[in-house]
């Protein structure tokens, strides 16, 4: 009787474990069936979407292909039997609870994520455009779900959160294709405007990448400290403009010096008076 | 001759052509060429000059050195016109009235072509010119502006190592007059012509602004004048019915930037 009880247990256990390598087996078909499918996904969306720009795309291709991952998932669970509907229900019963410590603890990475998704749609900037934003200027690398990459001039890699960028002003430095470049100076009051216009011409024609038209200019800023601000302005295209502008730069000051038009920093005058009206003397400063 | 005049060289030996404001040279050595210039800083050299001698420092050193598989042994010099477009401006406003037509000129800056065995080697411009852009801060196009204005006196422009002349004839049938400030000049859809005299022409240019439209159309034509040599065909040659009507605005003040 013991003997047969056992082989009776052992046929159960054995059609269990049938059970379960088949629906291992099922399960593990699914999955694969999923990746691949997945995988093509994000593969056609990659390239479909590529007019939209390629960070824009892939991550497109990577939130389109995980929903397909999770859809073929959840409809191999089901077919297999499990009680995926249950699942669900207490995942959504326990999100009530969950909800409010996950909302709490995922709070910024939510807003960064919605902030990603409002960037895509609005699509101030493209990977590859010089943006200045939250203090920092850059090439952009990407734009991802949570941040957008960029790398400073000085080859420093910078991740600045969606909700930032939202939050700011975004500066697009490189979205026209040509950009004025300021040299500002001070001169002494009196100085001839017209001269030194003449020397800001003569030295940007001087610089091949500087655009002849539009004209380069000297615009007058404001008075400060009793020294007339001037801004000196040339336009190049976007690709030449670092080298124009430091060209353009060191020319200029040499023009400007070798034209007797003194560049000036700021100046303050202090005329410190006794009740007598006699100057005093400058204390001797120890070395 | 400068242009298109074949050169033979032994190894060791050097071309030079003066293009006036810029000496061109090439040396040929074993499996090579090797190519450089000189800046002189003098514009008013008419016709250029070639002479071919040894190698001197002061030349100054080599640009570029050219590999080749043979032993090539001829070269050429090509002129080419600018890869670019080019900006030709008025000295002051020019006005065509409504139904008229003048007639302006220009000297369009070369650029020269090194050609060995019908191989293009290297390409450089006879003079450097500087970018400008025509169009507004939104959209437009780089351009080279030329050196010299427009001019309605062709006796103006003599002839230079340097440049090749351009022709160009505007008519306007809009009602109302046009101001002429500056004039994108087509140059990469022009070819160059070798006048009897040696002075090289460009295809002449034909602008033609219709009623009621913005934009005018462009239209390249031969040379016009007297007995010439086709030396140079255009960068890119202009398409069927050789009317171009893609140069929008080519004569239109856009402005806006300061």
């Amino acid at each position: 009787m013991n003997l047969l009880d056992s082989v009776q247990l052992s046929e159960a256990t054995v059609e269990l474990l049938g059970q379960i390598a088949w629906m291992t087996l099922w399960g593990a078909l699914g999955v694969v069936f999923g990746l691949i499918a997945s995988l093509i996904v994000r593969y056609w969306v990659e390239r479909l979407a590529a007019p939209m720009g390629a960070g824009r795309a892939a991550l497109l291709a990577r939130v389109l292909a995980w929903s397909v991952l999770g859809v073929v998932v959840l409809t191999v669970a089901t077919r297999l039997g499990a009680p995926v509907a249950g699942f669900l229900g207490w995942i959504a019963g326990a999100a009530g609870i969950a909800g409010v410590a996950l909302g709490f603890a995922s709070q910024t990475s939510a807003a960064n994520v919605i902030s990603g998704l409002f960037l895509l749609g609005e699509r101030p900037f493209e990977e590859g455009d010089v943006i200045e934003v939250d203090g920092q200027e850059g090439m952009v690398l990407s734009v991802d779900l949570l941040s957008v990459k960029l790398r400073t001039f000085d080859n420093r890699y910078v991740r600045v959160p969606n909700e930032t960028v939202m939050k700011a002003s975004i500066i697009n430095v490189s979205r026209f294709p040509v950009r004025r470049m300021e040299v500002l100076i001070r001169v002494q009051p009196g100085t001839d405007l017209e001269r030194v216009r003449a020397v800001v011409q003569r030295v940007a024609a001087a610089v091949n990448t500087i655009l002849q038209d539009p004209e380069p200019n000297v615009l007058f800023v404001s008075v400060v400290d009793g020294l007339v601000e001037l801004k000196c302005v040339a336009w190049a295209t976007q690709d030449a403009f670092f080298p124009a502008k430091a060209t353009f730069s060191t020319k200029l000051v040499e023009a400007l010096l070798q034209s007797d038009i003194p560049l000036l920093g700021s100046r303050t005058e202090v005329s410190v008076r006794p009740p007598n009206g006699a100057p005093v003397d400058a204390p001797e400063v120890a070395p | 001759m400068v242009w298109k005049t074949p050169v033979d060289l032994e190894l060791g030996q050097r071309v030079r052509w003066n293009l006036g404001a810029r000496v061109i040279w090439a040396e040929r050595r074993t499996g090579e060429w090797r190519i450089g210039l000189r800046e002189t800083g003098r514009e008013d050299v008419q016709y250029g000059s070639l002479d071919i001698g040894p190698a001197s420092d002061e030349d100054g050193p080599p640009r570029l050195r050219c590999s080749l598989g043979d032993a090539s042994e001829r070269l050429v010099l090509m002129p080419r016109t600018p890869d670019r477009p080019l900006v030709a401006r008025t000295e002051v406003s020019l006005l065509v009235p409504p139904g008229g037509s003048t007639r302006v000129h220009v000297g369009i800056p070369l650029c020269a072509q090194i050609v060995a065995n019908d191989r293009p080697l290297h390409e450089l411009p006879v003079l450097e010119l500087s970018d400008t852009w025509f169009g507004t801060p939104l959209e437009g196009i780089l351009c080279y502006a030329t050196r010299t204005h427009l001019t309605m006196d062709e006796a103006l422009l003599g002839p230079r190592a340097h440049r090749a002349l351009c022709s160009a004839e505007i008519v306007n049938h809009a009602p109302e007059p046009l101001v002429l400030d500056r004039l994108r000049i087509p140059a990469p859809n022009l070819g160059l012509w070798r006048m009897e005299d040696g002075q090289l022409r460009t295809d002449r240019l034909r602008l033609v602004r219709e009623s009621g439209q913005e934009d005018g159309s462009v239209e390249v034509l031969d040379h016009g004048v007297g007995k010439a040599e086709r030396i140079s065909e255009p960068r890119f040659p202009v398409s069927s019915g050789r009317v171009v009507r893609a140069f929008n605005a080519v004569w239109k003040n856009l402005g806006g930037l300061s």
